[in-house]
This record gives structure tokens, sequence and C-alpha cells, in this order.
């Protein structure tokens, strides 16, 4: 009702391409019929979270066919406060998580203070995005590939914001390849690490391929790692963190890949109405493949990856096994900095 | 209560607040507590010399400067004024009731944003502010308080999309929509 | 590149264009007027309404709504002593003072023509220091910034008229009050008391619009009064004495305007910052820093002139290497990806035409919103003088609603609540609410600083920074400065006092 009393008055005032989102009433199962389901964005009003969370708004409505779809934002605590308030929602579907899912991972795994849920409990219902988390070195440095940073006689000095995903993965390359990390926090967001780098301050630091692109094409940075388990067609001749490591670490690695490629999902509480979760899933594919959303996507330039629900859960569940290697790992790292 | 008892009252709970803090950082790690431990430190020290003189003086001197930062000889009459009728309005205490007052509505309008949800909690809390000074009569009240709520809804959860709340009346609204 | 600059223009001078900022503008008004709203939220929510329009409208919107809100915040300021958002809080020192002594038209044109001028010559700088901020940006950073933030810390002195333990007793306070929740630095809750709400930390506009906007209510309804008796006090300025100041005053707006650019330069330096820094500046730099805080309209002009260049200077690190300089330039890297736009240096050699268009739209945004501004001017004047039954029930609302929509978290109106209180007792006992705040503000980036200096450069940091040590000094000589000068009055009146 928010959303469309809102829509209503900035049409008045905008433009009439606002008005162009017919609803057409085509879903599949019947669970949702009638029902209202609030989507919990783990992040404020300005962030990406919140911008797919609405771009989706209207199409996941459709598919699920419920009566209204609210969008609410719960920022706070990195996504914390939003996964903990649905681990205790009640579990009949009417109450979904949008947002970053490896945080949450690797919140439970480090025992962060915040934490009180335990993710592989969670019913996932579906990811929408995943991108390459890619270590990139300053342009000048003399470190110019993976190898010379195994060989490095000193620690990697890499800037960190704080215990975020990419500290963690740092903490896990640096196990599994062999070399020390030293790990400076403080830094306020991408751009200030960002720069550190370049100047040679640090050494690298991992980002999202899309906020390292500018900073690689025009030489600032140079990528030495992907953490992830397949080759970007675009750039074939950076290694991934899975194929190099040693056998024995293998696994934790790519328990870490597969954690950040979980990236950005809509999950359940524990518990959830088998149907609900079903349905849920089913709407949330049918939406990932509909044409109208994906001509959307494109124009907005706001690329999507899908992952089935059920799909997920598995991966989650491989995850899982591997944390009892992981979870000293990233608690060492945190210990580190205190 | 006398100006000197009141303000021991203040520097007593900054000295409080200071060595609470000085307590909990004990606990923190040697990098957290590099600047809390410190800063927790020189409150308890600032606390207790302000204590102890604005406690040695007479009554006249209590606001007298320690350490004097910046006389101001050349100020604008009109800023100089301004302050001395200010200091004027100080010195004449607001009356006892009247501070309890103001405490009083903001704790009130705290409490209705928190029962009934902002939206609710700003008509009733205007509409009662009109009445009871008597600013607008009755139906003036009402139709400006609605005015004014209904302005505040547009802008902010309208327009701006701020999640609604509605406090204790969640349950009634969810069963209307 | 004269080309280029023609080019920019000539894109702007579309009819969509133009309404587009004509739109922009006006709504980021109302938003920087409303409290704890700024301009990333301004950007944020027209985002999804950008899509499929011509390159330079778009811009012009969001870049429009951004600039507006900046002068919109330092109207509240100056008339309600209701910082809109963390950008506004400088205007608050000596806007709101002005307002009381019946001069709010002047305070108010002042702070446009402030904006405008600063919006201008930021623009102009930006673009013949085109080449060379990236130099800059690469020879600045963590150490740098720490001595920044302690020279921030040395206005402390100037706001603690009648006795300086006490200011200080309140910045500790304000240092402290920052520290509250989970410090990123070391991954370590402080605290919070075990609440999930703290773990965010205190949110630093609600603790404002408690500690100055809530505070200045009870006030009012204490007194009875409006905060401008017309009876006692008739409005005497006028637009144009406001317009006169700020031109009057052009070499401190020019320092202040570059200033502001600079700090929007830096990544790592806050918006927030930038205000407190040029009000520093302003104090440090004037031969009677004792009128600030009391209505002096240097106080006015500074910090605006600042926020006004601060924009073009966030553009840079954004243009430069294609990492957003904050939030709102966060924001329109997403607008500029959407557009087919790639940012980075060759923004500088291939899209030239766009950044100049950038630029003109900053020029011509602030040129509308000061039009405007001076425009309103005379009827918000007015608002001080209305009677306080019926200010501070309305302005009580907007400020405890505002401070529940700055993170849409029902907690805010406690915390605003109880800073309002604190805020006026703070105020009645003459704990210094001012020093509290660039406590509070400057903390983080002090504890940040600190710890990464020490990580990258070890204890001895400050002997591998040699501008750091420069800084260092001048920090040193400015802190000392007004008690130096204050010991060399004392000696000329006790030397008068003996002569006669």
């Amino acid at each position: 009702m928010q959303a469309m009393r809102r829509r209503i008055v900035l049409a008045g005032a905008m433009s009439p391409v606002l008005l162009a989102s017919g609803r057409i009433a085509a879903q599949a199962s019947g669970y949702y019929k009638d029902k209202i389901v609030t989507v919990n964005v783990a992040g404020s009003a300005a962030g990406g979270h919140n911008f797919y969370a609405r771009m989706l708004q209207p199409h996941l409505e459709k598919h699920l066919g419920a009566r209204e779809l609210r969008v609410v934002n719960m920022p706070g605590g990195g996504g914390l406060k939003a996964a903990n308030y649905i681990w205790r929602a009640k579990p009949d579907g009417s109450q979904i998580y949008f947002g970053n899912v490896s945080t949450l991972i690797l919140a439970h795994l480090a025992g962060s203070p915040g934490a009180t849920f335990d993710p592989t409990k969670f019913n996932y219902l579906g990811r929408v995005t995943s991108e390459a988390r890619v270590l990139c070195v300053g342009g000048k440095s003399e470190i110019r590939s993976i190898e010379d940073v195994m060989k490095l006689k000193r620690p990697f000095v890499y800037p960190s914001q704080g215990t975020d995903e990419d500290f963690y993965t740092m903490a896990v390359l640096g196990d599994a390849l062999g070399f020390k990390v030293k790990a400076v926090t403080g830094y306020e967001g991408n751009a200030d690490t960002a720069l550190a780098v370049i100047k040679g301050d640090a050494d690298g630091h991992i980002t999202g391929w899309t906020e390292s692109r500018a900073a690689i094409r025009n030489g600032d940075k140079m990528p030495i790692l992907m953490v992830t388990s397949l080759k970007s067609p675009d750039y074939p001749n950076i290694p991934l963190a899975p194929a190099i490591a040693p056998a024995a670490k293998r696994a934790t690695v790519q328990a870490m890949a597969d954690i950040l490629e979980t990236h950005r999902s809509y999950i359940g509480p524990p518990g959830m109405d088998a149907n609900a979760v079903a349905a849920f899933r089913a709407a949330v594919t049918a939406m990932l493949n509909d044409p109208a959303l994906l001509k959307e996507t494109k124009a907005k330039e706001r690329p999507i990856a899908p992952m089935d629900g059920a799909r997920q859960q598995k991966v989650i569940a491989e995850i899982s096994r591997e944390s009892a290697n992981l979870a000293p790992i990233l608690k060492a790292a945190v210990k580190a900095i205190q | 209560m006398s100006r000197r008892a009141q303000e021991n009252i203040v520097a007593i709970v900054f000295l409080a607040m200071f060595a609470g803090v000085v307590v909990l950082s004990l606990d923190f790690g040697p990098r957290a507590r590099m600047i809390p431990l410190p800063l927790g430190i020189l409150g308890v020290i600032l606390a207790l010399i302000q204590l102890v003189w604005q406690n040695l003086g007479s009554t006249d001197t209590l606001k007298m400067d320690m350490i004097e930062v910046s006389n101001p000889p050349g100020v604008e009459a009109a800023a100089a004024e301004a302050r001395a009728s200010e200091a004027k309005a100080r010195n004449a205490e607001p009356s006892l009731s009247r501070r309890a007052g103001a405490y009083g509505i903001v704790a009130l309008l705290l409490a209705l944003i928190l029962a009934f949800g902002p939206v609710l909690a700003v008509f009733a809390f205007t509409l009662g502010y009109f009445v009871v000074t008597r600013y607008y009569t009755p139906i003036l009240a009402f139709v400006y308080a609605a005015a004014f709520t209904a302005a505040i809804d547009l802008l902010f959860f309208v327009l701006l999309e701020v999640n609604p709340y509605y406090g204790l009346l969640a349950p009634v609204i969810a069963r209307f929509q | 590149m004269l080309d280029a600059i023609a080019a920019g223009l000539l894109a702007l001078l579309t009819p969509q264009a133009l309404l587009f900022m004509l739109i922009g503008v006006v709504y980021g008004l109302v938003i920087g007027i409303l409290p704890g709203l700024g301009g990333v939220v301004a950007m944020a929510l027209l985002l999804p309404f950008t899509y499929g329009f011509e390159t330079e409208a778009t811009l012009a919107l969001l870049l429009g709504a951004h600039i507006a809100t900046i002068w919109g915040d330092s109207v509240t300021s100056i008339l309600f002593s209701v910082p809109g958002s963390a950008k506004g809080l400088a205007l608050c020192f000596d806007g709101y003072p002005m307002t009381k002594q019946g001069q709010a038209t002047r305070a108010l044109a002042a702070s446009a023509t402030g904006a405008l001028m600063g919006g201008v010559i930021g623009a102009v700088f930006l673009a013949i220091c085109i080449p060379l901020i990236r130099p800059v940006i690469l020879a600045l950073g963590p150490s740098e910034y720490l001595m920044m933030a302690l020279w921030g810390l040395t206005v402390i002195a100037t706001f603690s008229e009648g006795s300086l333990v006490k200011g200080l007793i309140a910045s500790v306070l304000g240092v402290l009050v920052a520290f509250v929740g989970m410090d990123v630095v070391t991954a370590t809750p402080r605290f919070t008391f075990g609440s999930e709400f703290l773990m965010d930390g205190i949110s630093f506009p609600v603790a404002m619009i408690g500690l100055f906007a809530v505070s200045e209510m009870m006030k009012l309804a204490v007194r009875g009064t409006p905060i401008v008796d017309r009876a006692l006090m008739q409005e005497t300025s006028t637009v144009w004495q406001g317009i006169k100041d700020a031109l009057g005053h052009w070499w401190l707006v020019v320092r202040s305007s570059v200033l502001g650019l600079w700090i929007g330069v830096l990544p790592g330096v806050g918006a927030s910052v930038a205000g407190l820094a040029a009000y520093a500046q302003a104090v440090q730099t004037s031969r009677t820093p004792e009128r600030f805080g009391k209505g002096a309209v240097e106080g006015v002009i500074a910090p605006d002139a600042t926020m006004g260049s601060n924009e073009g200077g966030g553009l840079m690190p954004t243009l430069a290497f294609g990492i957003p300089g904050g939030e709102s330039m966060a924001i329109l890297l997403v607008a500029f990806i959407g557009l087919g736009v790639v940012p980075g240096p060759e923004m500088l050699t291939k899209n030239l035409g766009l950044v100049f268009s950038m630029v003109w739209i900053i020029v011509l945004a602030n040129v509308l919103v000061t039009l405007i501004g001076l425009g309103i001017t005379p009827w918000l004047a007015r608002l001080p003088s209305l009677h306080a039954n019926l200010m501070v029930p309305l302005v009580l609302c907007v400020c405890l609603v505002g401070a529940y929509a700055t993170r849409g978290r029902i907690e805010d109106v406690v915390v605003a609540a109880i800073f309002g209180i604190a805020g006026y007792l703070m105020d009645a006992y003459r704990y210094s609410r001012a020093n509290f705040v660039i406590g509070m503000v400057l903390a983080t980036m002090i504890e940040r600083n600190l710890h990464i200096s020490l990580s990258l450069h070890g204890n001895g940091f400050l002997m591998q920074r040699p501008i750091a040590l420069a800084l260092l000094v001048l920090v040193v000589l400015t802190a000392a400065s007004p008690f130096i000068r204050n010991w060399r009055k004392r000696k000329r009146l006790a030397a008068r006092g003996a002569s006669t």
C-alpha cells in the first residue's frame, strides 16, 4: 500500500514512465495467494541490496501471486540485525530476509558476538546475484603474481575496513597458500583501501570485480587471483584460488569460494513451512528467468546470477562440513587484530 | 536546591560515567582500549578537578573560569546585550514546574511514538498541545493538527518510503490491511 | 579544453536537463530541511527514476538534489538550531545566535551566497586542479588525516568560554560516545551492554537532533516566548546585507572553498568533518576569534562555502581513479554505470565534455539554489518569531520523526529524546554542546587513522611522514595560540593598569 501511494504521488509529479508496470497475475503455486509477504532488506535505502529488492519487488509479487509484497529496510550490524530478526520470525513464510548471505555465514563461523543464529538452519530460497571476488595488487607493486605473494619474505600487508568477508577470505588464502597476512584495519570504505594499494602503503586488497574494473583497466591495480570456482570468460589468465591451493587445503578454499558465492539471496526462517519454501523457491526461479525482468536488469545494468534455492541449501550443507577447518582460521584472524 | 548543589550533582554524574568507561575499557583488548582507557582516566581527572574547583570559592565565584580562554572586550553591542539578557534569564532560574514540564513533553511525545507509532503520535501530541495551551480553539486545533500530521505522513512515509511503525497498534493495523 | 567547457554547457541547455535540475533542486531543498535526512538519502531515492533519460538530465537531477540539500540543511540550523544532517552542524554555532539577535535574514542570505561562491570557486578550482589531483591524493595518507583531525580539535578552546575544564569534559564525553558500538578496527563491541541496537553505535545525526533541536525546544517550552520576540527584537537585517557580508569576506570564502575542495578529494575524510574544519579555519584565522559562537557572520559564511565546494572535490576520486570518494559518490557511480559511462582516468580525456557538464551542473544548481534561497529568505526569517506554543509541538514532532527516519529504527527516537534532555542539562550547566559534537565527529577519524599509522609505519610513524610532522607542529601552534593571545592581552591590561 505504502509503495503504491508513493508511486501514485510520484507518478503525478515526475513522469509517465513510472506507470508502465502492469500487473499480470500468473503464478504457479497457490500458497501465497491472498497473503502479505514482507521482504526485510539487510541494508539501508542507499545500498545495493535495497536497489535490487525494490527492482525485483513487482516481479516477485507477481510470481508469488501474493496479495502484497512489502519491502522494508532493516539495516544494522552489516546484515546481522535482519538475520537475527528472521531467525526468530514466525516460520509461516511471511517474513523473508534479502541481502548478503556470505557475511552471515562468516560472522557465525568467526563467532561474531552479534550473530545469534546458525546459518545452516535457515531456509535458502534462491540467489539473485553473485560476483567474483578478486585479489588485486598495486600497479607499481613488486608483486606481479600470486606466486610472488607466496614467495614473499615478509607478511603481505592487507588494508581492510574491518572484519568483512574480504578480510576473512584473505585469512583463508594466507593459511591455504602458506603466506603471512598482516591485516591493517580501520580504513574508511573501498576507496580508502584502494588508494592504500595504489599508493603502495599496502600490498593488495580484495574487492568485487566491478569495483576494481576501472582501476584495473588503467593500470592502477593488477588482479592476481580470483576467489571463485568458475573461470571468467573475459579474464581467462587470472588463476582461481581453489585450483592453485595445495590438495590438503583445497576443500577449505573451495568452501570459502562457495560461501562468497552465496552472495545476495532470499532466505527464510528455520523450520519454515515446507509448502511456503517450495512456493517461494519456485517463484524466485521463475522470476529470475522471466524475460520481462531480464530485459529490465539488462537496461539497468544490474546483472543477476540465479541459483535455485534447493541447490543453494545443498551447498550450504557442504560448507558446514568444512566449517571445522574454517572456524579456527577465521577466529585466529580476528584475534590478530585485537 | 542551591546552584552549587545542582552543579555538584552534574559533575558527579560525569565522574560516574567516566569511571564506568574506565572499568569497561579494562575488558577490551590492548588496541581496542588504546584510546578509550586514557580518555576515560582523563575524564575522571577533569571531573574531579571541576568538582573540587566549584566547591572551593564562595558562591559568587562559582561560574568563574578556572582557566580563562577568551575574554571578549570589543564584542558587538547586540551580542553582548543578548548575552546579558540571557544571563538575566538564567539567573532568574525558571521555576521547577516549568522545567519539569519541558522534560514531560519530551517524555510524553516519546511515549506516544513508541506506543502508537509516529503518525498517530504526532496528531495526538500536536492536538493536545494546541488545546492545553489554548493556542487554538479545539476545532482549529483539530484542523491544524490533522493537516500537519498529513504533511508529516506524506513527506516521510509516502514520498521518502520510511518503514511505517505502529507500536502497540501493529496487530490492529495488520488486520485492517 | 575550451571546446569541452562550451560543449559541457551546451549539453546541459536542453529543456529536459533544465527541468530536471529544477526538480532536483526543489526536492533537495525539501529533503535538506527535514532533519536527519541528507544528500545521500535524496540521491538514493531518486536513483530508481533516472533510467531512460539523457545523461546530462540524469546527472542534473541527482547532483542538483544533492547540492540543494546542503543549503536546506543550513536553513534549519540557522533558524531553529535544528541541524538537517551532519553537514549543517557548524551553522548552529553562529547562525542560530544571529537569528536570536534578529539577524536571521542576513544569516540566511550570507549562507546562501557563501554556498554559491563556494560552489563556483570549488568548480573553477576543480577544473584548474585536475592535473594536480592525483599527486595530492597519493601524497596524503592516514597519518596526515590523523593530524587534520587533531587540528579540528583545537577549535574546542573557542567554545570553552566560561570554563576550559567543563569544555574539555564535554569533548571527552563526545569522543567516548562515538566509541559506542562495534569497533571495526578490532572487531570488539564497546559500551554496548549486549544490545543489538547499540552495536551500530549512536547515529551522529540523531544525537545532534537531540542535543541541539530537542533541547532548544525544551528551552522554548520553559520560556514560553518565541525564539525571536518581535516586540523586543526587530528583524533589522536585510538580504542585501547578507550578500554583502559574503562578498566582503571573499578571502575567507576562497580559503574555505579550497579547503572544502580538498576535503572532498580525500576519500578518508568525511563531509561532516568539512563543516567543522571550515569553522575551525575561520576561527583560527580571525583577528577577533572571541566573537565566534555568539553570532559572527564569518561563522556562517565559511562552513557554507566549504560545503558548496566539497561536492566538486568529492567527484574527483570518482573521476581520477574510478573509486567513489563517499556514499553519495557511490550512488552517482551506480548512475554512471546505468548511463553506460565508465568512470576512471579516461573520463578526463575521452569524456571531458561530460566532466565539464558536471562542473556546470554544480555551478548552475548552486545559482538556482541561491536564487530560490534568497527569494524565500524573508519568509523563512519570519518563522523564528512564531509563538512558542506553535513552534514547540511542530518542531519537536518533526525532530523525533526525523530521528526515526534517519535509519528507520524506533530506538533512535529514544536516543534523540535522551540526548535532548542531556543537551538541555549541558546547556543549563555550561558544558559546551558544540565541544561534545566536535569530539564525537573527530573521534573515529582520529582512532582509525592512529591505528592505521601505527600498523603501517610503526610507533615512530611521524618520523617517516614529514608532511604529518609539519602538520603536527601546526596543530600545537594553533592549540597554544588562544592561550598566548590571552596571556598577552592580560599583560597589556596589567601594564595599562599599572601605568594609570
